[in-house]
């Protein structure tokens, strides 16, 4: 393929670049309705620190509640980053180059509300520190915040890495922006000048960085899974543990990928650069994901079932046609039989409007799921209680907890917005690189090339 | 009314005099114990006779426990024949509470129609000594971590996090590699 005509390329950047530190009316609707809902969620941990957790509905029996719940939400959807930067590297998908940034915000934004969840848990939070002092090497706790913080660098440095060239071309092209805005470009981009050895260095840091990151991203969701599966409880005591929460979270980080590049698509027009050929393929993915969940739960459920040993028969009777059992039918199949339906015709793939639809409901049911891994099993313990006080053996979420879990999910989406707010959303000079070598189709862009024609969002 | 009230009171007062009267009808008990073994089980006999009389206690329900570390285990139960005697068997391989082999046998009167609620208990000495002769192996789970777990877990962090180091040293030398810099 020949080289970009400089012209074209100039458009393209100016196109990509138009998106940083634009404000767009929507966009400032949501950041105020996600910052208030922020800003609640705050008074309420504030309540809670100071009440303690008698404030929430956590006691002997559910002690991890929903907090631990959205804990493994978040470290589930954070593997997006690993899938898209690493395993579809790995493969030599090219469509890839477009969604990198974007699966980098939404990891860097759910590991951070992960190592938040559990600092939420507890009712002594100044007490996370006596871990580092005293914490014991053979727990698995000890592992989950070791992992969760070397998995958050380890996102941070490769949001980072793709983003020194197009910090050079903000550097050098947003000259009428504030100084301290310009500063701090120069200052991150490195003095970055796209000459062999700068592209040399940084390929092989990114490929360093793609190597290592893929498995301290499974080591995060298998302690995860180990902290629960390490614990001698009904639903719990199960070898399939790590392989269904490493499967899990790529299923729930492929639907919220596929959820985020729909409203940035739309929000920031970019039409050209997320095109129905990466929702086409990302459906794929989340299909092929989705019905191997399917199997892993048959595995994960069926197999008790089949026996219903003593110690099992209640949280499953619980989950089967309990108290849960609306949620659990749910969670199967709106949230895995009816995505694979719809996922398997060609037809709907095509349509980025069911592929949405199908990620909303895969979503939800995984978020309802980490809730059912979590709860009822809490609540079936192998040794109950005796003459537990009333309210000791259910589990009603308070006010309280709902609205700090409303504020971490709103805090999720909000950090990713802001993420886009100082940077482009595609990383400019890997599309255009990568255009410029195997041409459009390849990329699964549209129409770059006659960008001339295209109205542009650069001031 | 003031009628029903009296009557109620009489028999209340009837009621309680009759259950102080019935427990003042309890006996005080004594009881023997005398062990015995075959093949595979102690035999333990029991005799229970009446402190005040010195006549066989009969019809008291009797229940054999061994002293454990954290509470009494069963082995046996049973209710005394017209002689104040009875017989119980509990296996032979029965640990020792303690390094000399030794184990405690308690023979419980519990809430029993007929005698007070008393015990009595032997010391036997068992084949067997508990704890084990090997001592049973800490798990992962233990007051230290094993050496394995701690090579193996600085390992890979360590080298995850020098990997770490090693990019933003690659970061450093892009920022070296600046033509502009050198010159």
């Amino acid at each position: 393929m020949e080289k970009l005509n400089p012209e074209i390329k100039n458009q393209i950047e100016n196109e990509l670049l138009g998106t940083v530190g634009r404000r767009y009316r929507q966009e400032t609707f949501w950041v105020f309705f996600l910052g208030a809902i922020c800003i609640g969620g705050t008074v309420a941990w504030i309540i809670q620190l100071r009440k303690g957790l008698g404030v929430t509905a956590m006691r002997d029996y559910v002690s991890w509640g929903l907090y631990i719940s959205l804990l493994f939400f978040f470290v589930g959807v954070s593997l997006i980053g690993a899938l898209v930067s690493c395993v579809l590297r790995m493969s030599g998908a090219k469509w890839r180059y477009p969604l990198i940034r974007i699966a980098e915000a939404v990891t860097l934004s759910a590991i951070f509300f992960a190592g938040f969840m559990p600092v939420l848990d507890m009712g002594r939070p100044e007490r996370l520190y006596f871990l580092i002092t005293h914490g014991r090497i053979q727990s698995p706790i000890l592992w989950d915040v070791i992992a969760i913080a070397t998995y958050f660098i380890g996102s941070l440095i490769y949001f980072y890495l793709p983003l020194i060239p197009d910090l050079a071309i903000m550097r050098d092209k947003l000259t009428d922006a504030p100084k301290w805005r310009k500063k701090l470009w120069r200052w991150l981009a490195m003095g970055w000048e796209d000459n062999l050895l700068q592209r040399r260095l940084l390929k092989k840091a990114m490929l360093i960085l793609c190597i290592v990151i893929l498995p301290v991203a499974i080591s995060v969701h298998t302690i995860s899974a180990w902290l629960i599966a390490f614990t001698l409880r009904p639903g719990w005591n199960s070898t399939i543990m790590g392989p269904y929460f490493v499967f899990g979270a790529l299923m729930a980080g492929t639907a919220i990928m596929i959820l985020i590049i729909a409203k940035l698509r739309h929000g920031y027009r970019l039409e050209h650069y997320l095109t129905p050929k990466h929702f086409n393929n990302l459906a794929k993915i989340l299909l092929a994901l989705t019905a191997f969940y399917l199997y892993l739960n048959i595995n994960k459920y069926g197999v008790p079932a089949y026996k219903m040993a003593k110690e099992e028969r209640a949280v499953l009777e619980d989950l089967f046609y309990g108290k849960n059992a609306f949620f659990f039918w749910f969670t199967q199949i709106a949230g895995l039989v009816l995505p694979i339906i719809i996922l398997s015709f060609k037809r709907f793939r095509q349509s980025i409007k069911w592929v949405v639809a199908a990620s909303v409901m895969v979503l939800l049911g995984a978020l309802i799921n980490r809730y059912l891994i979590v709860v009822p099993n809490m609540l079936h313990p192998f040794v109950p209680i005796q003459h537990a006080q009333h309210g000791y053996a259910t589990y009603n979420p308070t006010l309280i907890e709902w609205t700090i879990t409303a504020s971490s999910l709103a805090g999720f989406v909000l950090l990713i917005i802001l993420l886009f707010k100082p940077f482009p959303v595609i990383t400019m000079w890997e599309v255009t690189e990568e255009v410029e070598k195997r041409g459009e189709k390849e990329i699964g862009v549209e129409n770059i090339i006659t960008l001339q024609n295209i109205p542009t969002h650069a001031s | 009314m003031q009628a029903n009230k009296i009557y109620n009171f009489i028999f209340l007062s009837l009621l309680l005099t009759t259950t102080v009267a019935a427990q003042d009808e309890k006996i005080n008990g004594n009881i023997a114990l005398q062990m015995g073994s075959n093949d595979s089980m102690y035999v333990v006999t029991a005799t229970v006779t009446n402190i005040a009389t010195q006549q066989p206690a009969k019809n008291v329900e009797l229940t054999f426990y061994i002293q454990r570390t954290f509470g009494l285990m069963k082995v046996a139960d049973g209710t005394t024949d017209s002689t104040g005697i009875i017989t119980a068997e509990f296996p032979s391989d029965i640990r020792g509470h303690d390094s000399s082999k030794n184990f405690i046998l308690i023979a419980k009167v519990e809430e029993s129609d007929v005698m007070k609620d008393t015990a009595f208990q032997v010391s036997i000495q068992s084949k067997f000594p508990f704890p084990a002769d090997k001592p049973i192996p800490r798990s992962i789970a233990g007051a230290h971590a094993p050496w394995w777990l701690v090579i193996t877990f600085i390992a890979a962090v360590g080298a995850v996090w020098l990997l770490f180091v090693y990019v933003l040293y690659l970061v450093y030398r892009i920022k070296k590699a600046s033509i502009k810099i050198i010159s």
